[in-house]
């Protein structure tokens, strides 16, 4: 009796864990990327979403993340959660909406877009005043267009004796 | 008359002097009378040689400032001691041959490299050897320069503390020749990067790409080995890429490519050797490729074509005993097939002029029962799936109709 109760328990704590909306741990330099296909390789940056159905899908980058909402590759009422990493917790996630970003050529992200999240206010002007940069909220990443628009936009800086 | 003639010589004494500078040569060596690099490149001035002889030097991050070449005699061994940078060059015109670097530091921010040059024109790194580096070579900002013979090797265990071999960012006319890369992140990485030539390198045991193309336009690669990588080569978000000669051999792996290629258009992969990759070229995204002249032989996957990619010419190619020639999701089909071989193909000749009389379907139902179901992979030599698959290219009903090759060749081309 003890025995059945105590299965009971385990398979109710593997159910309901099963469908619990946080996200799963990236495995750097196995899985890869659902929008460019690129192995993930680099625990500072990194993301996901979680569609309402509970399937994870994972991105190499805060840009590859962006640029599938951009798309309209989910459509709104599909999407339950949107993560980011912590770059200063490697492989951590935190909520994509509520994170603080910071974008800065200092700090290449995998995708050439250059920009990180952090958690609190306060971290973000910790590297804000060492390294400077252009701090911006989830919504205006979002609307940086990446991927073969992001060239477009970095592009003006290229080499220096350009054209 | 006399006064030009003065004048003249003046000035030929003076450019004599310069010459005389300019071949000036400063000896570095553990027992002669400069002793570090550091000291020879605060006496030296541009256009001066100094001579680094047979010795082990560590001393930390070296900048260099000054146009001046860097000569190795019997590999003298600089240590970066597993912590910063070891040569930052931030003088043009800079060259460093037959040097030994070891140990630039693995960090969390900054991208440590055994040599970097920062922003500079016209330098050559030629004849080096690499050792256990977080990145090798590091280009940033850079252009009109040659790498080249060099060695270089890590032993990276996880991509997540190594760097790339030879890593360009925001470069111009680099020129990456003969050089052998193992061990690292990525052998060869470009972003944002024009017009770079990469001939004949060697690049094996990385562990994620043998070359890695991001955002880098008009770039060229011939007579290259790429094997055994994490996930072969990838090339992505590019346009203008020609990819010539080069040899994919045995990148394996659930998710390794020969090729990877996203959002590429108007490029060239001809006369290419593809052996025993899991899937040879993975096609996403991209147009106006031309596949030409190319041979897939033992691979899992000689051609994944996604439905996002149109106008793509695949001509003269042999597809020899891969498991799956070509697969897609898509039942339409809007790129060219003709004049390929393939081992599968079983019509017959009855003209004798050498193309086959009935056209070719490459893609085998199988192959879409597989991209839906993985698992099914199980059935693949099964009779079962041999007679679907006969069926199916007699009345198609799943497989993209308009997918064929209306000139399939008998012989193998050579």
């Amino acid at each position: 009796m003890k025995n059945l109760f105590s299965v009971i328990i385990i398979t109710c704590i593997v159910f309901f864990a099963g469908c619990s909306n946080s996200p799963n741990p990236i495995v750097f330099g196995e899985d890869n990327c659902d929008n460019c296909k690129m192995t993930i390789t680099d625990s500072k940056y990194g993301a996901e979403l979680i569609t309402s159905k509970g399937k994870i899908y994972k991105y190499d980058s805060i840009e590859c993340l962006a640029d599938v909402i951009k798309k309209n590759k989910f459509g709104k009422e599909d999407i339950s959660s949107l993560w980011v990493v912590d770059f200063n917790n490697p492989g951590n996630f935190i909520s994509a909406e509520n994170a603080h970003y910071l974008k800065n050529d200092k700090f290449h992200s995998p995708m050439g877009l250059n920009v990180l999240a952090v958690e609190s206010d306060a971290d973000i002007s910790k590297i804000y005043n060492l390294h400077g940069g252009e701090i911006l909220k989830w919504e205006l990443v979002k609307n940086y267009s990446d991927m073969p628009a992001s060239k477009k936009s970095s592009s003006q800086n290229c080499c220096p004796e350009d054209e | 008359m006399n006064k030009i003639l003065n004048k003249i010589l003046v000035l030929l004494i003076l450019l004599g002097g310069f010459f005389i500078l300019d071949a000036r040569e400063i000896s570095v060596s553990k027992n002669g009378i400069v002793k570090t690099i550091k000291q020879a490149l605060q006496l030296a001035e541009n256009g001066d040689v100094i001579i680094i002889h047979e010795g082990y030097y560590a001393e930390g991050n070296i900048i260099v400032d000054k146009s001046v070449t860097l000569k190795g005699v019997n590999f003298p061994i600089i240590d970066g001691k597993g912590s910063g940078e070891v040569f930052t060059i931030n003088s043009d015109f800079t060259s460093l041959y037959g040097l030994t670097i070891k140990n630039a530091g693995v960090s969390f921010i900054a991208e440590n490299a055994a040599i970097r040059l920062n922003e500079v024109t016209g330098c050559k790194i030629i004849g080096n050897r690499f050792y256990n580096n977080f990145f090798s070579v590091y280009l940033s900002k850079s252009s009109n320069s040659i790498i080249k013979d060099n060695f270089i090797k890590s032993s990276g265990q996880r991509e997540t503390n190594s760097g790339n071999g030879i890593h360009l960012w925001y470069c111009k006319d680099i020129s990456i020749e003969n050089n052998y890369i193992f061990g690292h992140r990525d052998g060869i990485y470009l972003e944002f990067v024009e017009n770079a030539e990469i001939k004949k390198n060697y690049s094996k045991n990385n562990l994620r790409y043998g070359l890695h193309f991001m955002f880098s336009d008009r770039c060229v690669y011939t007579s290259n080995k790429f094997e055994n990588n994490g996930a072969g080569v990838a090339v992505m978000y590019s346009k203008n890429v020609e990819m010539i000669s080069n040899l994919f051999y045995n990148n394996w792996g659930p998710a390794s490519f020969g090729i990877l290629l996203k959002d590429i258009t108007d490029s060239k992969i001809e006369h290419n050797r593809f052996v025993k990759n899991t899937s040879a070229i993975y096609i996403e995204g991209c147009n106006r490729i031309s596949i030409k002249k190319n041979n897939f032989e033992n691979n899992g996957w000689a051609i994944k074509l996604m439905a996002n990619s149109s106008d793509n010419i695949f001509r003269e190619n042999n597809f020899i005993s891969n498991s799956f020639d070509l697969s897609t999701n898509s039942r339409s089909n809007f790129n060219t097939f003709e004049g390929n071989y393939w081992s599968e193909y079983s019509g017959y000749d009855l003209n004798k002029d050498g193309v086959g009389d009935v056209p070719h379907h490459p893609v085998r139902l199988f192959s879409i029962i597989v991209e839906q179901q993985q698992a099914s992979l199980i059935l693949l030599n099964s009779l079962f799936i041999k007679t679907l698959d006969i069926a199916e290219s007699v009345i198609p009903s799943l497989t993209p109709e308009m997918l064929i090759d209306t000139k399939p060749m008998m012989k193998v081309l050579k």
